[in-house]
């Protein structure tokens, strides 16, 4: 059965566990680093704007998320867009804990679907101090492609931003010029 | 090192301590002050993006140089 939480106090281990790889390898120390400096990173968020991400659990077990924050936590962007009231999407995974790997098994199936259609409908309702306690009036994703440099990823991950009611902003403000911003507008 | 530096996956940081050099990391996410006075070009859309300089003596001086430093020093040892 699938359960999407958000992201709390209970379960940042779940979130770290996702995004981090652990000990294990020859990276142990730098791993242990990372995932501690995530930890803190989101007790940080979760004191400043409250929920940050929201977990898919499978049968109990964590096997991805969606991680988001104000568009003015972000460098540049923030004087950029400072009186809009936008979330931006850092990160959408699906693929288990890291412990065991990358999961593919878990991988389409909708899960990262339901993640994002979760955070659309929570965002409908949910006034963010950071917007004076208003809504969120856009929900944006910077391009993998154009923007982390996987360029493979690009068709797989227009189809399924375009497939959950994203469109194509090429006026949104981007300094780097990269372009490939997608928005899904809420209000 | 210096063809390593842009490589992902390695303990870089601990090889650059264990010649002595200090690391200083700093939280572009945390300090978006520092991000936008010293690295306006960081890219706010890729989490995994960053931004380095390196000094000498206090003195900033180029990736280039800073490498060709360190090996000078460690062949005179």
């Amino acid at each position: 059965m699938l359960v999407i939480k958000d992201v709390s106090t209970e379960n940042i281990d779940d979130l770290v566990n996702l995004c981090v790889l652990q000990s294990g390898t020859s990276l142990t120390e730098i791993l242990k680093e990372g995932r501690l400096k995530k930890k803190v990173w989101i007790e940080k968020a979760l004191k400043i704007f409250g929920s940050c991400a929201k977990i898919a659990y499978v049968n109990e077990e964590p096997v991805g998320f969606v991680e988001f924050y104000p568009i003015q936590m972000f460098p540049v962007l923030r004087h950029m867009l400072e009186d809009h009231r936008i979330i931006l999407i850092t990160c959408v995974f699906v693929g288990g804990e890291r412990t065991k790997g990358l999961q593919r098994q878990y991988q389409g199936r909708g899960i990262g679907t339901k993640l994002l259609q979760a955070l659309i409908k929570d965002l409908k309702y949910r006034r963010i101090p950071y917007f004076d306690n208003e809504k969120t009036e856009e929900i944006a994703i910077g391009s993998w492609c154009s923007h982390t440099g996987f360029p493979e990823a690009l068709p797989r991950f227009r189809r399924f931003f375009f497939k959950n009611g994203f469109v194509e902003a090429p006026d949104f403000p981007d300094p780097t010029g990269k372009g490939g911003i997608l928005i899904y507008r809420l209000a | 090192m210096d063809k390593e530096w842009t490589k992902t996956g390695g303990d870089f940081k601990k090889r650059l301590k264990d010649h002595g050099v200090e690391v200083l990391e700093i939280n572009l996410l945390e300090n978006p002050e520092l991000a936008e006075k010293y690295a306006s070009h960081i890219d706010p859309y890729n989490p995994f993006s960053s931004h380095k300089r390196f000094f000498l003596d206090e003195k900033e001086v180029s990736q280039k140089e800073f490498f060709r430093e360190l090996l000078a020093s460690e062949e005179a040892y």
